[in-house]
């Protein structure tokens, strides 16, 4: 190979390396280059390692802690399954001897603590526990007779019609659930991994669906008494007929217990809530450790959280919000992000990084798209769906097609001061507001927060710029069928938030405003 | 001035120690871990992945497996390099799914890229504590190199400065600094090589 050439194809691989763009014939030459030489192969490759090495070492003390703290976010989100369990067992045995007058607690003992831990110590099969309460007088409460022999055969209390990554639970068993198989008295059903679902149904044609990550426990029915379960966890949309008199369909969940005797509801439990939307008819909420219950009717719906004495009762007014996150049981920034949804009026759905469905987007207002994704999972499967999206994750503005069009160009994350500023204090994202705004904080050092930003194409709004460095657009929206970096037009209305995750980062009072304002002109259409 | 044997025990008794405790399920043990081993596997998996981002997902779910699985650590070769295999292992599903998503999108100099670098990963598995060396022989090699080399070298990967400021401020165009930079890496390649072969024999 001549001199010539070969610093031609080393002046290509250092603009390819270095991330600046190549004509297609140009990556066409060396990509030819690479195939053909191997010499020229091992050194190029051997260039790259040094590269990598040399960003790794780079790397400021500031980012690594970063790094260190995301991880340890993680890992605390992967613990909340077994903490929310812990938590609920303590909370429930604290309130129980306080008040001495729930029969229920008791037993929801054993029903958490089966989901996170599979590890419920009952080796014989047990009928329902909580059809058999035993308490012996009011006020007293026992914990339920363990079975000693050999107890019957549980009777079959519904049938599973569909069913994708379902478990049966029977204590600390497992089973695969197919389609078809019956579900015998005091057994659960989990659905595990973000595309699983599953639907049960009872012989009156009573329907209960689960949706992906739900654990429905200890289902039960029979002679005398109403059907029953516990929601441990997730997301479960019930068609009930109407119940004989005296016996309502009970359940319960952590925080919540909904009566039913007939109607169309969705009912929704993270770790420190439950949310009831009721569609047709309606559904008596109330604490599940007593107080007067709330009666929520159609086109309702009611949040039981911590905290709250009583069921929040709302008009569902804004429709439905797909969250797309990492990690379904939520990271804290996700939590709060749902949480400001629901007070918004949205019901929200949470969804991993699985392809869209169609059939459920029909009905969505707005998807949110979190930066705790990780976008090697999502990629370009959501771009064309023709929703409104807000995406505060940067490394998916390309995916999107708002910025680029080459991959991850003109979009990042960056520590920052925390502030935003508005550009165009008359557009309705900018909520009012002008200059230069503090939209986040973590609290106590205003240096260190960090904030997504990108380069959208000139068809876009740049509500809110980076001071002093107006090419990122911190905020910035896409009108439906305007043109985008990555796409000839939106399919919907687009949104790039400046929100990033990290365990101690909040939002001000300005920034909250800045979102809402943000998904209100998404949703908008 | 490498570590003195006192202070190596130490640090190798303190990497047992955390290690246990992470085995008890002590996340906070890790994350020390974590800060003491993200920038070996950061620059292992950056050796093959041009993407910062992908590279810091990519490391994460590295230790986020090794967490997971730390049970199966069994001490025989040393931490850093056990964590170096799960980064192999990660890298390698990722560029295999990159090398199935580019041929899709006919991204002809991407896919060749991922493609050849999925065979170095395929051959690349005993080679593991040979990655940890050339880590640290890098770092002996950076304290080697001409002042003005090393002062483009610490703006562009210790300033974290992009080449057109680079540029701008030293009065060069972009491909001129470019090069300059290729020309720093070969240097400390074979410098690293070098090295490797010395300690080798």
């Amino acid at each position: 190979m001549s001199d010539d050439r070969r610093t031609r194809l080393e002046e290509l691989w250092a603009r390819w390396l270095s991330a600046a763009p190549l004509e297609p014939g140009e990556q066409e030459e060396l990509a030819a280059a690479l195939a053909d030489d191997e010499e020229l192969r091992n050194e190029f490759l051997g260039d790259q390692r040094i590269e990598g090495a040399l960003c790794a070492l780079g790397r400021g003390a500031s980012e690594d802690d970063a790094f260190a703290r995301r991880f340890a976010e993680r890992i605390a989100a992967e613990r909340d399954g077994r903490r929310f369990v812990s938590a609920v067992e303590r909370q429930l045995t604290a309130q129980v001897r306080a008040s001495g007058r729930s029969r229920r607690a008791w037993l929801l003992l054993p029903a958490a603590a089966a989901i996170a831990l599979g590890a419920v110590a009952l080796r014989t099969r047990r009928p329902a526990p909580i059809a058999q309460a035993p308490a012996t007088e009011e006020g007293a409460v026992r914990a339920p007779a363990p079975v000693t022999d050999l107890a019957p055969r549980p009777t079959t209390v519904a049938r599973l019609d569909s069913a994708s990554g379902a478990l049966f639970l029977d204590g600390a068993r497992q089973m695969e659930a197919a389609a078809g198989a019956p579900l015998p008295a005091g057994w659960g059903l989990m659905t595990v991994g973000p595309d699983s679902a599953a639907v049960l149904s009872f012989p009156d044609r009573t329907s209960l669906a689960l949706g992906s990550d739900t654990a429905l426990l200890q289902v039960g029915a029979g002679e005398g008494r109403g059907k029953e379960a516990f929601l441990a966890r997730g997301q479960l949309t019930a068609e009930v007929t109407p119940q004989p008199p005296g016996r309502p369909l009970l359940l319960t969940t952590p925080q919540a217990q909904a009566t039913v005797v007939g109607t169309r509801f969705t009912l929704t439990v993270d770790r420190h809530s439950t949310r009831l939307d009721v569609a047709q008819g309606g559904v008596r909420l109330g604490r599940v450790t007593g107080g007067p219950p709330t009666v929520v009717t159609a086109s309702q719906y009611a949040v039981i959280a911590d905290g709250n004495s009583q069921a929040v009762v709302r008009a569902q007014a804004r429709g439905v919000a797909l969250m797309l996150v990492g990690t379904l049981s939520l990271q804290y920034d996700d939590e709060w992000v749902k949480r400001r949804l629901e007070g918004l009026g949205y019901a929200v759905r949470v969804r991993g990084s699985g392809p869209p469905d169609l059939t459920e987007l029909e009905n969505v207002s707005v998807i949110l798209v979190s930066s705790s994704v990780f976008s090697l999972d999502l990629h370009t499967q959501y771009r064309d769906v023709p929703v409104p999206v807000m995406v505060w994750e940067p490394s998916l503005y390309d995916d999107f097609g708002m910025t680029g069009p080459e991959e991850n160009k003109g979009c990042g994350v960056a520590a920052s001061v925390g502030e935003a500023l508005i550009r165009e204090p008359g557009h309705p994202m900018a909520a009012g507001l002008d200059g230069a705004v503090t939209v986040v904080t973590n609290g106590h050092d205003l240096h260190h927060v960090w904030m997504s930003y990108g380069t959208p194409g000139p068809a876009a709004a740049w509500v809110a710029t980076w001071p002093g460095r107006p090419n990122r657009a911190v905020l910035f929206g896409y009108e439906r069928g305007a043109p985008m970096p990555g796409l000839p037009a939106a399919p919907a209305r687009r949104v790039g938030f400046f929100f990033y995750d990290d365990g101690r980062l909040h939002l001000t009072d300005a920034g909250w405003t800045l979102f809402d304002a943000a998904v209100t002109w998404a949703a908008g259409r | 001035m490498p570590p003195s044997p006192d202070r190596t025990v130490d640090a190798a008794d303190d990497e047992g120690r955390l290690i246990e405790k992470s085995r008890r399920g002590d996340a906070a043990a890790f994350t020390h871990l974590v800060s003491a081993h993200q920038g070996r596997v950061r620059a292992y998996i950056g050796g093959t992945v041009n993407r910062p981002e992908v590279v810091d997902d990519l490391a994460q779910e590295v230790f986020l497996s090794a967490f997971r699985s730390l049970e199966t650590y069994k001490g025989e070769a040393p931490f850093g390099v056990w964590l170096l295999g799960i980064a192999r292992h990660k890298t390698l599903m990722h560029l295999r799914h990159e090398v199935r998503r580019l041929a899709r999108e006919s991204r002809s100099l991407n896919l060749v890229l991922a493609d050849l670098q999925v065979k170095v990963l395929e051959a690349d598995e005993m080679l593991m504590a040979r990655r940890e060396r050339e880590m640290a022989a890098l770092q002996r090699c950076l304290e080697r190199l001409p002042p003005q080399g090393a002062e483009m070298i610490a703006e562009r990967y210790f300033r974290a400065r992009s080449i057109a400021d680079i540029a701008k401020a030293s009065g060069k165009r972009e491909g001129t600094v470019r090069m300059s930079l290729l020309r720093l890496r070969q240097v400390l390649r074979a410098c690293v090589e070098q090295r490797l072969t010395k300690e080798q024999a």
